[in-house]
């Protein structure tokens, strides 16, 4: 990883942008008596613009609670005991960035969260920040580039960064070994789908070894459904050649269900729906373990075995779908004074074993699977190391 | 469940006192938060849904489809009012909108948006119902190359509509697919154009683009024109409520236009990525096409208003369709839906119809009532916003600016961005000054990445096969002739004019006089000069980059650098410059103030089809039609008002700059008063407690807003933010 990102200018710049303003005094409008006629016009409606959206937004949590006023507090003097690190959120806003547009998984993880995490913080609201882009490339580079002092954090993309790492991806400024890393909520598998009616089962597919190509749609060779099917593919020896041109998976799922391909790769939740109701079949899970509830479809390491594989072979897909369960990795900046680190991981598994943040994460059927701060950490230094027998198998032919 | 019983139960999900209220609220929210520029759409609805893990699913839906849907109006009065679309697909409600503002008729176009978009409202969310029961095939209707195509398309015909030539028109669009390539390539992961700045990993934000190159470049133009650009307009209320009045039945007077707009909206919004973008534009386009005042279009007329905006919630329903029939949704609304969907714990896509039938009539239904009641809470509010209309314009300037500037923040959280307003204020006042389009680049802009997923798909999946297609045929035959045809004309009338000799006015019209070289400033030499060079740059800087991630910005890039070369070229030499800087036809139809004008009186496509083929007839075509304004011009200076002085303009743009420097470096609560008060205080020269009330006003609506309502902090600044 030689293209860690050091600018300190940039870092300083980026974190001062991000963080909360101390607001300054208050100054109402009283409504412009000694303004002109005209211009008292103008104020009485952005006085009406106000008040509606004072009442729009006077129950949000962040509304009604006062701005953070500290901080620009110096951390180095509040850092170093545990007792004053237990403290230090109460009050404070953090910022959550989150490496993907409005809407969608990373988000919606983070919104779930939000107010338990909030809870068990004691901070005053946390500011959700979308920054999209290069996939999850974006979102990991800034929240690595933040100041570390605890106050800003994120969900990054446990795969697609292990992926762009093993695969040395150019656009990662960030070392992943290097993140604080808070916990994981949850367990997205990741799975194999056809269009209905082309190829009904893994077996199947496995079988597909002669003959012509299948055409596999992906959403750019940076995404983690990308590498983790093309690995598949040259694992099981099966000819393809995949359309990696989609921007996202609103536009390659209609695309496999005009007929554009036949397979693709995609989060379970993405396609729950359409399989449900027959439109696409799903042929694999790209995980070791089956996800609960989806115990009928086997794992890709199961089909590996299934066809009887070399021990190399399997041992790659399972490399591979460890990579692939990795889920939403909570994390902050590298060098989080390590009493703030453990107040954080402390407040996140508090967070996710409340009772509200399971119910609702229930109801929107996201599949919840807490792993600690140190236990991901250690996943993820394992899937660094070995991730780099996958890489044989990722190019494309 | 019948489908009967499904729709009872649906619309009476709404009659919930619950229900009704959150309907009523997120109409509002959508009403305030859509009339700030860059904040409408993904923003307000993003905000709203941590607010969904409390509400039960049926008020839910009632809260963010209300919000959802009433954006677009509080929209439109902005793009009206201040040229300052609420989101870019809002930009083809300035053509005639903000002429009519202009000209002293902004309650009158508001009150034809109120009902436009309601009628459009209904038609679409009438449209979805119906279409219930084959979503998912129409999705699927297109591929690739008709994507490919329809962007094309898009691009060639909104420049077409509003720039002065056809060179003008053509890089108008093409500089916005330019500036969408910029940032990282989401196929190959490689970074384009983006100068190693963080900021630009992800390309521009459309909202500062948008913003840029409508809003706060017409806002230096305001400032630049001076009290010179004193608008006209009833000051007082009553007159306004009149004016407001007047517009409502403008559209009942043209029911088939507004009908028609909407089904063309309708039909456009079931194209999931492009169909939002376009589809206002092209009910523009086709309500001019199909006028027989179209050579009026662009100079502030109603119908120029009740095409787009009927087609503006018709195609915002019809993009539910591809969310409601597969779950993917095909604007950036729609995607927020979808995520409220999911916290609701309800799955969109095909299972959505089958077991929440219920719901999906729901969704209808209050796209029904939010139509309309959007619609009467700015109807209500009408006659107050016209008046500020009245405002001078350089009053209005810095409020705009300030707005936008946060606008720009809320929707990036990144100072570079904000910082690219100037750029892009820069390049839309170049624009206008010289006869370009801006709604061409913003289209440009967002259809990019559109074009080049979809040129790389059709390469890979159909191959020069794609023109087997005859959709793509025609589509690209549809390209073909809004290019061609109107030089064709031009050529073939002047050949007419040369041969026959003709009767009546024909003498006049003989072998050079009609169309005389236009004149070419030093400026636009200037300015031609650049294109070559920029595009040259852009060029020489993709073609470094790895075939998959070069080819499609080394295409469109070489067609820039060949499009400038002519655009360069017409500069020098006279006959060219009927396709590169406009003609100046002294065709007595355009009246006198147009054959005397250096500008090209109306875009080309118009210029061709507008032009009487008979000189005797031109009189008698153009009389009835009586002429708000002496020169119909759709371009600048005319329609835009007075040109304003070079160092006045030079002076707007160091205003701005060193409001955005200071934004950038002590942050926009120091930035904002500070701005009022050396516009309007010292620049101005207003009284100081007025300068000071404004100051303040606007302190406090930065503050209550976006801090306190919204729950976005504004940034330090650089030297205060340490």
């Amino acid at each position: 990883m030689g293209a860690v990102v050091s600018n300190g200018d940039r870092r300083a710049a980026a974190s001062a942008w991000a963080r909360f303003l101390p607001f300054r005094g208050a100054h109402m409008d009283r409504g412009g008596d000694d303004l002109s006629r005209k211009s008292g016009v103008l104020a009485a409606i952005l006085a009406a613009g106000l008040l509606a959206a004072a009442c729009g937004g006077a129950s949000a949590p962040q509304a009604a609670s006062p701005p953070a006023k500290t901080t620009a507090a110096a951390p180095a003097t509040s850092s170093g005991s545990a007792a004053s690190a237990s403290t230090f959120y109460h009050g404070k806003t953090v910022t959550f960035i989150v490496p993907a547009g409005a809407a969608g998984g990373f988000e919606a993880w983070a919104l779930l969260i939000k107010p338990y995490l909030t809870k068990a913080l004691g901070a005053s609201a946390i500011d959700i920040v979308n920054y999209p882009g290069g996939g999850t490339l974006v979102g990991a580079n800034r929240l690595y580039a933040a100041k570390p002092d605890g106050l800003t954090i994120g969900d990054i993309n446990g795969a697609g960064d292990v992926f762009a790492a093993v695969r040395h991806q150019k656009g990662v400024t960030f070392d992943l070994a290097k993140f604080s890393i808070i916990g994981r909520p949850d367990a997205e598998t990741h799975v194999l789908v056809s269009r209905a009616g082309t190829i009904a089962s893994a077996s199947q597919l496995i079988g597909m070894t002669k003959g012509k190509p299948v055409v596999a749609l992906a959403t750019g060779v940076g995404s983690p459904d990308y590498a983790a099917q093309v690995i598949m593919y040259n694992v099981f020896g099966i000819p393809y050649s995949v359309v990696a041109d989609y921007r996202g998976t609103s536009t390659e799922l209609p695309g496999l269900l005009r007929g554009d391909g036949v397979l693709t790769g995609a989060g379970y939740s993405a396609v729950r729906s359409l399989a449900a109701a027959g439109k696409v079949d799903i042929l694999l899970q790209e995980a070791t373990q089956p996800a609960p509830g989806l115990s009928s479809v086997p794992t890709v390491v199961a089909v590996g075995q299934q066809a009887h594989l070399s021990a190399a072979k399997q041992k790659v897909l399972n490399v591979m779908g460890g990579i692939m369960s990795l889920g939403k990795v909570f994390a902050a900046p590298p060098g989080v004074p390590a009493a703030r680190l453990a107040v954080l991981r402390k407040a996140f598994a508090t967070a996710v074993q409340d009772p509200g943040f399971v119910a609702a994460a229930k109801k929107e059927h996201r599949i919840v699977s807490y792993a600690s701060g140190p236990a991901l950490q250690a996943t993820i230094q394992s899937a660094l190391q070995s991730g780099s027998v996958v890489v044989q198998y990722s190019k494309a032919k | 469940m019948g489908t009967g019983a499904a729709f009872l139960q649906g619309a009476a999900a709404l009659a919930a006192p619950v229900a009704a209220g959150l309907l009523l609220l997120g109409t509002l929210a959508g009403t305030v938060v859509g009339s700030i520029p860059g904040l409408g759409g993904a923003i307000l609805l993003t905000v709203l849904l941590p607010f969904l893990y409390r509400i039960p699913v049926g008020p839910a839906i009632a809260l963010i489809v209300a919000a959802h849907a009433s954006i677009y109006f509080s929209g439109s009065i902005t793009a009206i009012l201040f040229n300052s679309p609420g989101a870019p697909e809002s930009a083809a409600t300035t053509f005639d909108g903000y002429a009519m503002t202009r000209r002293g008729e902004a309650g009158r176009a508001l009150g034809i948006s109120a009902v436009a978009t309601t009628l459009g409202g209904w038609l679409g969310s009438l449209g979805l119902l119906a279409l219930i029961p084959v979503m998912g095939a129409l999705v699927l209707l297109l591929h690739p190359p008709e994507y490919l195509m329809l962007s094309i398309l898009a691009v060639v015909i909104v420049g077409q509509l509003r720039a002065r030539s056809l060179t003008k028109g053509v890089l108008s669009g093409l500089v916005g697919f330019l500036f969408a390539f910029v940032g990282y390539d989401p196929v190959t992961g490689i970074q384009r154009f983006d100068f190693n700045l963080l900021s630009l990993y992800n390309g521009f934000n459309i909202a500062v683009v948008a913003l840029g190159l409508f809003a706060i470049s017409e806002m230096v133009r305001l400032f630049a024109a001076g009290s010179g650009d004193q608008r006209s307009g009833e000051a007082t209320l009553r007159g306004q409520a009149a004016k407001v009045r007047q517009g409502m039945e403008d559209v009942f007077h043209n029911g088939w236009l507004a009908l028609r707009s909407s089904v063309v909206g309708f039909l456009a919004g079931l194209v999931p990525g492009v169909g939002g973008v376009v589809g206002n534009f092209l009910s523009y386009s086709l309500a001019r096409v199909g006028s027989r005042r179209r050579e009026q279009f662009g100079t502030g007329i109603p119908e120029g208003v009740i095409a787009p905006e009927s087609s503006s919630l018709a195609k915002e329903a019809a993009s539910y369709v591809p969310l409601l029939a597969l779950g993917v949704p095909g604007t950036v609304g729609t995607a927020v839906i979808l995520s409220a969907l999911t916290i609701l714990g309800v799955s969109a896509g095909p299972l959505l119809v089958q077991r929440h039938l219920p719901l999906v009539f729901e969704i209808v239904a209050v796209l029904l009532v939010t139509s309309a009641l959007a619609s009467a809470v700015g109807l209500l509010l009408a006659p107050f916003l016209a008046r500020v209309a009245t405002l001078p314009g350089p009053v209005i300037a810095p409020f705009v600016i300030a707005v936008g500037f946060l606008g720009a923040w809320a929707a990036t959280r990144d100072m570079i961005q904000v910082l690219a307003l100037v750029l892009f204020a820069a390049i839309g006042f170049a624009f206008m000054r010289y006869g370009y389009s801006v709604a061409a680049s913003v289209v440009g802009f967002v259809l990019g990445s559109v074009l080049e997923r979809n040129l790389y798909l059709t390469e890979k999946l159909f191959g020069w096969q794609m023109f087997a297609r005859p959709i793509t045929d025609l589509l690209a035959l549809i390209v073909v002739a809004v290019l061609a045809v109107p030089p064709l004309m031009r050529w073939l009338r002047r050949r007419g004019d040369t041969g026959a000799g003709g009767p009546g006015g024909a003498a006049a019209r003989g072998r050079g006089s009609p169309e005389r070289p236009v004149a070419v400033s030093r400026g636009e030499r200037v300015l031609d000069g650049v294109w070559v060079a920029a595009s040259a740059w852009y060029v020489w800087t993709a073609r470094g980059y790895p075939s998959a991630a070069g080819l499609v910005p080394t295409v469109v890039g070489g067609a820039v650098l060949a499009a400038a070369v002519v655009q360069f070229l017409g500069g020098f030499l006279p006959r060219l410059r009927s396709i590169t800087h406009g003609t100046g036809i002294a065709d007595p139809a355009l009246g006198p103030a147009a054959a005397g004008e250096t500008a090209g009186v109306v875009p080309a496509t118009a210029a061709a089809t507008a032009a009487p083929t008979a000189p005797a007839t031109a009189a008698p075509t153009a009389a009835p039609t009586p002429a708000p304004t002496p020169a119909p011009s759709a371009t600048w200076p005319s329609a835009h008002g007075a040109v304003p002085s070079a160092r006045r303009s030079a002076a707007g743009f160091l205003v701005l700059a060193g409001f955005a420097a200071t934004v950038w470096l002590l942050g926009f609560l120091v930035a904002i008063p500070a701005l009022m008060l050396v516009y309007l205080g010292t620049l101005e020269r207003r009284p100081w407690p007025l300068a000071l009330g404004a100051a303040i006003a606007m302190e406090a609506f930065a503050y209550l807003l976006f801090v306190r309502a919204l729950g976005i902090p504004l940034p330090p600044g650089l030297l205060l933010g340490g």
